[in-house]
């Protein structure tokens, strides 16, 4: 959880086109210290050239990136300093070790060789330290590429799209691992998905982007806050059920999930009273939840 | 700033020498100057010969550098930003506190290591060969000596100093040529294939002076009037073999700085 206000990164008006494509449209966010901050949407929704221009690899058109009082364009170095950076897809050198890999990076960033070996611990990567990058599965060189994020102890990580082409398990493992450095070591995080979940389970704040503008920048919780008058219900038998649903006079809308699971959104009628008129008709009525946003309804509602 | 570049030079040293391309290139002109040796064999009746050591020295160097050395350091220098760009490996160095202008300037460091080291095996082994097959000795003509031995091997050394400069000029150009195209086999391509077509037009119009790749023909051709006996006049050769590739290098330079340095990789 952020632990104060203090703003470490600063994001002005940024834009940027890709001949005729508009990737960035006059973005502007801050990054407080301790914080973890979510990058939301869909696929080219303009979240890795947003993170691509923080990290100096792609040069916005206009807008500027302030990293604690340094400007990113004029004062690139000092500002870098402060970043540590995993790409959407980190590459290596394949006929490198892991460890190698670091070394090199290590030259770069001035730190020690210890640091790489604690780093490479702390992602329990260490047996595999000796063996070459290009027998690594997709996993470990995330991993790899989050160590070398970590190298040099920066204060902001940007991370682009941590968890994608990960397994639930390796999943889990970087989820808890950028939740402990934001808590135990407090560090600011920049963390880009298109993964609602992901951005739920660490996030403080999350900004939604579409077509390079922001669609919403809030707390997760108001976020993801349950859509009102809408419950998934798992029901049986389920087909009859849902015929007699549709007779259901508060009913608004009704949307098939699965074979025996339905979302319903109500217009001025209780849950409560849903149930009572499943009962009262002899359906078998399992679960009645309020249903969470998915980030496709998500999109369309904050559009809207 | 300089601190940096030596770190980053210290990186693409490391990575020379782990990459199989640099012992593969070494091997290759090892074998390329072996074999002229042997072929050597045939054209040289007279081994014994006073000063045919440095006459089978130039002819091999010069073939295996100008067949061989050159297409070697095209090809290195061609891959120098494109294999980054291509495999993407760019983007991990470039987050981190080095500017563009430090990364670009380790990697001519490092072209201009590997294409010191690929002439040097030629010469080296094109020597080995020549002392052990050949006589050097000193340039003798009607019971006067014109050049010493000693003199001769340090008006060639100067020749094969002035050699390094259009050499450094084609690794530039290939650093050039990979900075522009991002492909791997199109920078190969299109590298080698335009030192072709600038080979072939330079004597049909007539511009072999203005361009860089004529001066290693120059050195060689100084070194050959050395070793016949000739004075040399060193003074507007020399001019002339820093100046222009000199002028090349500094616009390729410029021109592959500046395309680097707006380039968005991602």
């Amino acid at each position: 959880m952020a632990r104060d206000s203090h703003i470490v990164l600063q994001v002005k008006n940024i834009k940027k086109k890709f001949q005729d494509i508009t990737a960035v449209d006059n973005l502007s966010f801050e990054l407080k210290s301790g914080e973890i901050f979510g990058l939301l949407g869909p696929n080219g929704a303009g979240k890795s050239t947003t993170l691509a221009i923080l990290t100096g690899l792609v040069k916005a058109d206009e807008g500027e990136v302030k990293v604690f009082s340094y400007d990113l364009r004029k004062t690139f170095i000092k500002a870098v300093k402060n970043l540590g950076v995993l790409v959407e897809i980190p590459s290596f050198y394949g006929y490198l070790s892991g460890f190698e890999n670091l070394k090199l990076l290590s030259r770069v960033k001035m730190v020690k060789k210890g640091e790489i070996y604690s780093t490479l611990e702390k992602l329990e990567m260490a047996s595999w330290a000796k063996t070459k990058v290009k027998n690594y599965s997709s996993g470990m060189k995330k991993r790899l590429g989050i160590a070398c994020a970590l190298l040099g102890n920066p204060k902001i990580l940007i991370l682009d799209e941590p968890t994608s082409g990960l397994d639930p398990k390796g999943r889990q493992i970087i989820l808890d691992l950028i939740k402990s450095l934001s808590n135990n070591e407090s560090k600011s995080v920049i963390i880009s998905s298109n993964l609602l979940q992901d951005i739920e389970a660490i996030c403080d704040r999350a900004l939604l982007i579409d077509k390079g503008k922001a669609i919403f920048c809030e707390h997760v919780d108001a976020l993801l806050k349950p859509i009102e008058n809408s419950y998934t219900l798992q029901i049986e038998p389920f087909n009859k059920a849902c015929s007699a649903l549709k007779s259901f006079k508060g009913l608004r809308k009704i949307v098939k999930l699965s074979s025996n699971s339905v979302k319903v959104v109500l217009s001025n009628s209780s849950s409560a009273e849903l149930n009572q008129y499943l009962v009262r008709k002899g359906y078998k009525v399992y679960e009645i939840k309020m249903s969470k946003r998915t980030l496709q309804e998500l999109f369309f509602e904050l559009k809207d | 700033m300089i601190k940096r570049i030596l770190r980053l030079s210290q990186n693409e040293f490391y990575k020379l020498a782990r990459q199989k391309i640099t012992y593969f290139s070494i091997f290759f002109v090892v074998l390329m100057s072996v074999l002229s040796g042997i072929g050597a064999n045939y054209l040289f009746l007279e081994r014994s010969e006073i000063g045919s050591g440095y006459l089978f020295f130039l002819i091999s160097s010069r073939t295996v550098i100008n067949m061989f050395g050159v297409i070697l350091i095209l090809i290195f220098s061609a891959l120098l930003i494109s294999s980054e760009v291509s495999s993407k490996t760019i983007q991990s160095v470039l987050v981190n506190p080095i500017s563009r202008f430090e990364f670009y300037v380790s990697k001519i460091i490092i072209g201009m290591v590997f294409s010191v080291l690929i002439v040097a095996t030629i010469l080296l082994v094109s020597f080995i060969i020549a002392k052990i097959n050949f006589t050097f000795g000193d340039y003798v003509e009607n019971g006067i000596t014109i050049y010493t031995q000693n003199e001769i091997f340090m008006n060639l050394s100067l020749c094969f100093l002035l050699l390094l400069l259009p050499i450094f000029a084609i690794c530039i150009f290939g650093l050039l040529i990979s900075t522009l195209t991002k492909n791997i086999g199109l920078a190969i391509g299109v590298s080698i294939g335009s030192i072709i077509i600038f080979d072939i037009l330079k004597e049909r119009i007539d511009i072999s002076h203005f361009l860089f790749q004529s001066y290693i023909e120059n050195s060689f051709e100084l070194a050959q009037n050395l070793i016949d006996g000739f004075k040399i006049n060193w003074i507007p050769n020399v001019i002339n073999c820093i100046a222009v590739p000199g002028i090349w290098m500094i616009l390729m330079f410029v021109t592959g700085y500046f395309i680097f340095s707006r380039t968005n990789f991602k």
